[in-house]
């Protein structure tokens, strides 16, 4: 799945890590610096203001006296401040636990050795592990993966539909011209046309988020590992909001290829790759961890509205990735409805021979 | 009532009408005949503001297309050629949704409704979908259509094309009842005696230019038959 190749290549990537009192152990700083894709950094905020801001992914908290306690054979706590909601400081956080672990067992080796016992006799069982996670709590871990994307081509399909009905469906029941020679202005036409094909996407897609929080609704706040979806009432309120501005630009770009063409054969030639690029940009958002990116993504349409809706449903909401969506969304479909009015006002293109 | 000057459309390089000029009185029917490609949709397009001219000026009822293309349009009932129905309306509400587009009153476009379909005997067929009507009773359909709104002029592009007999002659006869009734028709067609039926005068349009116009009796006193005008003209052209 395209997912488990984001969590590997997260994996193999360099997460920075601080350790505070790192300056009484020179020898825990170079554990963790050379266990391979971790590296230690030094950090001037409180630890979890860091790990907010993606400074660092994880950050350790080590006695002052660690070295004196592993040698004096005493108890030692480490604590681990980590982010559940972000995939990068999840993985850390594993790599981290897998480190000390190694370092754990590496201490109790040295320790049986030094009193000549064999480490074995600590070893007298061997466990395989087995993924008992219930159905509930994988599937809300699904969901806030497929959701995004299942929602925008929803959208995407459902607009191209109704304004290929609307538009091309006219020219080809020939009731095109019997419409335009009526009171009512093309400007007008065209407006209506435009809110009946995003009125009906809005239903299609309200229908689709009731069904969901009906079917969904006592997991509302799932738990997974370390992951949560909020689909909560504000969640599923924004979410809706913005469907419905995806919805208004793709009303817009689907009538004004659709008015474009002469039949529904070759609004269709237009339309499905059309489709198939929405398709991509919707589950592109696969390739991208929400944790670390940069605000590129979120200039492009239809992408950034995955990844937005992803960011509500894991509760990371980001007020300026929403903002550059907002726009860039905005932006596109100003042009598309541009057009559209534009060509039906043409009559060179609206009866292209 | 209908004013044409100097009318040209050109597609591209293509002149599809090429400098007509004609003028329709009130109350009149004006044919406007020639055969497949003549020009006379094109034209009927331009005098119905779905095209605009290329070159030259149309008034009707006093309007100029360019300038008050919204004026025109409440003054014409245009039929085009194709019947174009939506499929899953009734009779009744595709005229309705038609009258709403032209801005009536629901209690308006009802009483209409009620006598256009009297005088179309369509009455029985009102509340059946487009999809289920006969052919004749679809061009009925798209007629009540193109008139609800009662303008003066009406704008009827082959309106028996693809008719039998007896729905042509349902058809015709209530063009000549309009006429009776004040209307200004702009009628085209291919068929000669359907013409030297009903109109009053007549144009020859043959590769988008006006060959001949005149007076039906007239010509038919002249020429024996409408025909004969036609095929005479064209054949000038031609040679
Ligand atoms: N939108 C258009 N673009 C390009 N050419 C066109 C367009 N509409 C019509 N034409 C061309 O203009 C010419 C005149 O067409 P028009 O439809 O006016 O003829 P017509 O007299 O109505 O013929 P018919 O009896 O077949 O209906 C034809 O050669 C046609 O191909
Ligand atoms: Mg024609």
């Amino acid at each position: 799945m395209l997912f488990s190749s984001t969590q590997e290549r997260i994996g193999e990537q360099t997460q920075y890590v601080a350790i505070i009192n790192y300056e009484v152990s020179e020898s825990f700083v170079q554990l963790i610096d050379n266990s391979g894709s971790l590296k230690v950094v030094n950090i001037n905020m409180p630890p979890d203001e860091s790990i907010r801001n993606g400074t660092v992914a994880v950050v350790l908290e080590i006695p002052k006296d660690f070295d004196q306690r592993i040698k004096n054979e005493q108890l030692v706590n480490i604590t681990i401040y980590y982010d559940a909601s972000s995939r990068t400081s999840t993985i850390a956080y594993s790599k981290i636990m897998q480190v000390l672990g190694m370092y754990r067992s590496d201490v109790v080796d040295n320790r049986l050795e030094s009193r000549e016992i064999d480490p074995k006799i600590l070893q007298p069982l061997r466990v395989f592990a087995e993924n008992v996670a219930t159905e509930d709590e994988v599937s809300g871990y699904m969901l806030s993966l497929i959701l995004p994307p299942l929602l925008a081509i929803i959208v995407a399909t459902g607009g191209m539909n109704a304004a290929i009905d609307l538009t091309v469906g006219e020219k080809e029941r020939h009731t095109l011209e019997a419409l335009l020679v009526t009171a009512t202005s093309r400007r007008d036409l065209i407006t209506g046309k435009f809110l009946a094909v995003v009125t009906t996407t809005l239903l299609s897609i309200a229908f689709i988020m009731l069904s969901l929080s009906g079917s969904v609704g006592y997991l509302s706040r799932l738990q997974i590992q370390q992951m949560e979806i909020y689909l909560t009432l504000q969640t599923s309120i924004i979410v809706f909001l913005i469907l419905t501005l995806m919805a208004i630009m793709i009303a817009a770009l689907g009538m004004a290829i659709a008015s474009f063409a002469k039949s529904f054969k070759e609004a269709n030639n237009y339309l499905t790759p059309m489709l198939f690029i929405i398709v991509i940009l919707s589950f592109g958002s696969y390739g991208i961890s929400i944790d670390d990116v940069g605000i590129i993504p979120f200039l492009i349409p239809i992408l950034n509205v995955t990844l937005v809706i992803q960011e509500v449903l894991v509760n990371n909401f980001n007020a300026i990735h929403m903002l550059v969506t907002i726009s860039s969304t905005l932006l596109v479909s100003m042009i598309m409805i541009i057009i559209a009015s534009w060509i039906f006002h043409k009559e060179s293109v609206l009866f292209r021979a | 009532m209908i004013i044409i000057q100097n009318l040209t459309k050109l597609f591209g390089k293509f002149k599809a009408v090429d400098s007509i000029n004609i003028e329709i009185n009130k109350g009149e029917i004006f044919g406007l005949l020639g055969l497949n490609g003549a020009g006379k949709t094109t034209t009927q397009r331009m005098v119905s503001t779905v095209f605009l001219p290329s070159k030259g000026d149309i008034i009707v009822n006093g309007n100029d297309v360019r300038t008050e293309p919204a004026k025109v349009r409440k003054s014409i009932g245009f039929l085009p050629t194709e019947v174009g129905l939506y499929d899953r309306l009734t009779a009744n509400e595709v005229v309705k949704y038609f009258g709403i587009l032209n801005d009536l009153d629901e209690q308006e476009i009802d009483e209409r409704i009620k006598k256009l379909f009297e005088k179309l005997a369509l009455t029985e067929y009102a509340n059946k979908r487009c999809s289920k009507l006969s052919r004749g009773n679809k061009q009925k359909v798209a007629i009540a259509r193109a008139i609800i709104h009662e303008p003066p002029v009406f704008i009827f592009d082959e309106p028996t094309s693809g008719l039998d007999v007896l729905s042509s002659r349902a058809v015709l006869d209530f063009t000549k009842q309009c006429k009776a009734e004040g209307k200004t028709i702009l009628y085209s067609s291919h068929l000669m005696n359907e013409a030297e039926e009903i109109c009053d005068r007549i144009g020859i349009i043959h590769n988008g230019k006006i060959l001949k116009t005149g007076n039906v009796k007239e010509l038919v006193k002249e020429y024996g038959k409408l025909e004969n005008v036609f095929i005479s003209s064209v054949r000038g052209e031609k040679s």
